[in-house]
C-alpha cells in the first residue's frame, strides 16, 4: 500500500483522482490545493508519493512545478509525481536535474489507462521513474545531435523511448512482446551506440539516457 | 481647453462675477498680481535666452556650415539638430511658468546603427522645427526683449527722479532744458509709473504670444499626435488579443479538459468495475460521466459563444436579437443598418450591447432596456438605454473603461449620460470600416 499526498485544485479531478488511486489500494494521507498545502501536507504527513498538479494558486502558473523541485530537494525519499495537463521540456529538465530517482512527469490524460497509471504511481513509489511517452517524445525531437539517434535501429529506438519512460527490461519484453533476453541485448548495443557507461538498476540507465538526451 | 496665461485662468474663474458686476479694479489690477510676476520673470528669462539662442545658431550654423565641405561637418549638424530637441524641452518647461502645459512632441526613435544614427538626426523634424522656434523667437526677442528692459529702467529711473534731484540737488533729467522744478519732477515720476504699469501690460501680451508661438512649434504636430495615437492603439490591440488568447486557453484548460479528464477517469473505472462485474457502481460511474459530459457541452457552447457568437455570421441584428432574448430584463431592439460593418466592428459593436446590457441588468436595478443601432458607410451609432439608478460612469467598475479603451482602438468613443436617478444612455458611436 502507499502512502499519498494529492496537490491539485480543482476539486472535481482530485476528488476523481483519490476515488481512483483508492480502488486501487493506494491511501490518500492528505489532499491540497495549493502548492504551501502540499508543503505542509509533506512535511506532516511523510507520504510515499506526492502528486503534484503544475497550475496551482495564486498565479496559476508553475506554482506546483516550483513546490516539487523544492520538495525534490527538501525530501529526497518521497516521490514526486508531477501530473499535468501539457508536457513542457522545461520542467521534465528541471524536475530531472541530477537525479531520475523516485520522479515522474505525466499527462493527465494518462488516467484513462488505470493500470499503467497505478503502475507509475508504484514505479515512483519505490524510487523509480515514471516518464509520459510525450514527454519523452519532447526530449528526444528537442535533441539537437539527431544524427547520433539516427545510428539506432528502429527498434532500438522504441527501447531508447521505453527506457526513458522509466519501464524495467521485463517491462519492456511484454510491451514489444520479445525475450527479456532480446531486451538485454537491445539495451546494450544502444548503451554502445550512444557511448553510455553501461548499467544494470532501471533508474540509472533512465539517468543515462536523459542527461544523454539533454546534454 | 486652452489655458494661456495665469491671469487668463483668474478671468475664467471670475467670468460670472464680472457678468454680474463689473470689476474694473480687479482688471486693471491684473499687472501686480503673482500670475503677473511670473509672466515677467518669464519674459525676462526668455529675452535673456534670446541672447543666447542667436549666439548658438550663429556658431552652430556657422560651424557645421564650415565643416560641411569636409566630413565632420556632417555628424556637427545632426548633434546641432539633436540640440533642438533640448532646447524645445527647455522652452516647454519655461511655459509652466504661464500655466501652459505643452506637450512633449515624440521620442527620437534612434535606430540601432550608429551610423544610421545620423540620416535619422539629420531628418527629425522636432529637432529642425524647434530650431527654427529658436531662431525666429531669439531674432525677435533679442530686440524687443532689449527695448522693454532699457523702457523699464528708464521708467524706474523717472520714478525716483523727485528723491534724486532732492539728494543731488542738481537737475537730474534733461528734457531739451535742465528740468529743475519739483512740480515738473513729480509729473515726470507719475509719467514713469503709468509707462512701467503700461509695460507690465506690453509683458503680459508679449509672453502669451511668445507662449503661443511655443506651443505652436514645439508641441507635437496633429499628425504627430495620431502617429502617436495610432502606436498606442496597435499596441493595445495586440496586447488585447493576447489577453482574450489567454483568457481561451484558461477556461479550457481549467473547463473543458479538466471536465474530460474526469470523464475518462470516470469511465476507465467503469470499466475496471464491469470487468470485476461490479455492475452498479460501474453503471453509477457511467451516469456520472454522462452528467459531466453534459456539463462540458454546456460550458463549452459558452465558451465558444464568448469567443465568438455564431449568430453573428447572420449578422449584427441577428446576434443582438439572440444576446437581448437571452437578457434577464426585457429588452427592446431596433437595427438600421444601411450597410454590414467589417467584421470586426461588427464583433466589437456586439460585445460593446452585452457588456451594456449586462450593466444594465445587472448593476442599475432597471426593469426594461432598449439597444437601437443606426449604421451607414459614415458611422456606426449604437444606443444602449435603461430605465435604472443611473451614475454610470467611466471608471466605477462597470466596464466602462476597458469598454472605452477597446473602443478607441477602433477610433469610436463612448457617450454616457447617467444622472444620479437615472435613465442611462450610452452612446458608442465608431467608423464602420470597409463594408463586409
Amino acid at each position: 500500500m502507499t502512502r499519498l499526498v494529492i496537490a491539485e485544485d480543482s476539486a472535481i479531478l482530485r476528488d476523481g483522482l483519490v476515488q481512483l488511486l483508492v480502488e486501487r489500494g493506494h491511501e490518500v494521507v492528505a489532499k491540497a490545493g495549493t502548492a504551501d498545502e502540499l508543503l505542509e501536507a509533506v512535511d506532516a504527513f511523510r507520504p510515499d508519493v506526492a502528486v503534484v498538479d503544475i497550475r496551482m494558486p495564486p498565479t496559476f502558473t508553475d506554482e506546483g512545478l516550483v513546490a516539487a523541485v523544492a520538495l525534490r530537494r527538501s525530501h529526497p525519499d518521497v516521490g514526486v509525481l508531477v501530473f499535468s495537463q501539457w508536457v513542457e521540456t522545461r520542467y521534465a529538465t528541471e524536475l530531472l536535474a541530477g537525479n531520475p530517482e523516485g520522479v515522474g512527469y505525466l499527462l493527465k490524460d494518462r488516467v484513462s489507462d488505470i493500470a499503467e497509471f497505478d503502475d507509475a504511481v508504484r514505479r515512483v513509489a519505490s524510487g523509480g521513474t515514471a516518464l509520459d511517452p510525450e514527454v519523452v517524445r519532447q526530449l528526444i525531437g528537442s535533441r539537437k545531435q539527431a544524427t547520433v539517434l539516427d545510428r539506432l535501429t528502429p527498434r532500438e529506438r522504441e527501447v531508447l523511448e521505453l527506457m526513458a519512460e522509466g519501464h524495467s527490461n521485463s517491462a519492456l519484453a511484454q510491451h514489444l512482446s520479445i525475450t527479456e533476453r532480446a531486451v538485454e541485448k537491445h539495451v546494450s548495443a544502444i548503451f554502445t551506440k550512444l557511448d553510455l557507461p553501461p548499467s544494470q538498476a532501471h533508474h540509472r540507465r533512465v539517468l543515462a539516457v536523459v542527461t544523454y538526451l539533454n546534454s | 481647453m486652452e489655458r494661456l496665461t495665469g491671469a487668463g485662468h483668474d478671468d475664467d474663474v471670475t467670468m460670472t462675477a464680472v457678468a454680474t458686476q463689473p470689476d474694473w479694479t480687479r482688471t486693471l489690477l491684473t499687472p501686480l498680481r503673482a500670475p503677473a510676476w511670473r509672466a515677467y520673470l518669464y519674459f525676462v528669462l526668455v529675452s535673456v535666452l534670446a541672447i543666447a539662442g542667436v549666439v548658438f545658431i550663429f556658431f552652430a550654423g556657422l560651424g557645421s556650415g564650415l565643416l560641411l565641405v569636409t566630413l565632420v561637418g556632417i555628424p556637427l549638424l545632426a548633434g546641432v539638430v539633436l540640440t533642438g530637441r533640448l532646447w524645445n524641452r527647455l522652452y516647454r518647461s519655461l511655459a509652466r511658468l504661464l500655466d501652459v502645459q505643452i506637450d512633449a512632441p515624440p521620442a527620437f526613435s534612434r535606430p540601432a546603427g550608429r551610423l544610421q544614427t545620423i540620416p535619422a538626426a539629420l531628418t527629425d523634424a522636432v529637432g529642425w522645427r524647434s530650431l527654427g522656434f529658436l531662431a525666429l523667437q531669439a531674432v525677435l526677442m533679442t530686440p524687443v526683449g532689449y527695448l522693454v528692459i532699457v523702457g523699464i529702467a528708464m521708467s524706474l529711473a523717472l520714478m525716483i527722479s523727485p528723491i534724486a534731484w532732492a539728494v543731488m540737488g542738481e537737475p537730474f533729467v534733461s528734457l531739451g532744458e535742465p528740468v529743475d522744478s519739483l512740480p515738473a519732477y513729480l509729473l515726470l515720476s507719475a509719467g514713469g509709473l503709468i509707462t512701467l504699469y503700461l509695460l507690465g501690460w506690453l509683458m503680459l501680451g508679449l509672453g502669451r504670444a511668445h507662449v503661443w508661438l511655443a506651443r505652436a512649434l514645439l508641441a507635437p504636430t496633429e499628425r504627430e499626435r495620431r502617429v502617436g495615437q495610432l502606436e498606442r492603439a496597435r499596441a493595445d490591440v495586440v496586447d488585447d488579443s493576447a489577453a482574450t488568447l489567454r483568457r481561451v486557453e484558461r477556461d479550457l484548460h481549467d473547463g473543458t479538459q479538466a471536465r474530460l479528464i474526469t470523464v475518462a477517469m470516470a469511465l476507465a473505472r467503469a470499466e475496471e468495475h464491469f470487468a470485476s462485474s461490479d455492475v452498479t457502481r460501474g453503471r453509477e460511474l457511467v451516469s456520472d460521466a454522462l452528467e459531466n459530459t453534459k456539463d462540458t457541452l454546456t460550458e463549452l457552447r459558452d465558451l465558444v459563444r464568448g469567443i465568438r457568437p455564431p449568430a453573428l455570421d447572420l449578422g449584427l441584428g441577428e446576434a443582438v436579437q439572440t444576446l437581448a432574448a437571452r437578457n434577464p430584463i426585457p429588452v427592446d431592439v431596433a437595427v438600421y443598418l444601411a450597410a454590414r460593418p467589417s467584421i470586426g466592428v461588427e464583433t466589437m459593436a456586439y460585445f460593446c450591447v452585452a457588456e451594456l446590457l449586462a450593466n444594465a441588468s445587472r448593476h442599475s436595478g432597471a426593469s426594461h432596456a432598449s439597444v437601437r443601432i443606426n449604421g451607414d458607410a459614415a458611422e456606426l451609432r449604437i444606443t444602449v438605454e435603461d430605465n435604472g439608478s443611473g451614475g454610470a460612469a467611466v471608471g466605477n467598475g462597470t466596464g466602462l473603461t476597458g469598454l472605452r479603451d477597446r473602443l478607441a482602438m477602433l477610433d469610436g468613443r463612448l457617450e454616457i449620460d447617467s444622472p444620479a436617478g437615472g435613465p442611462t444612455v450610452v452612446t458608442v458611436v465608431v467608423p464602420p470600416g470597409a463594408e463586409q
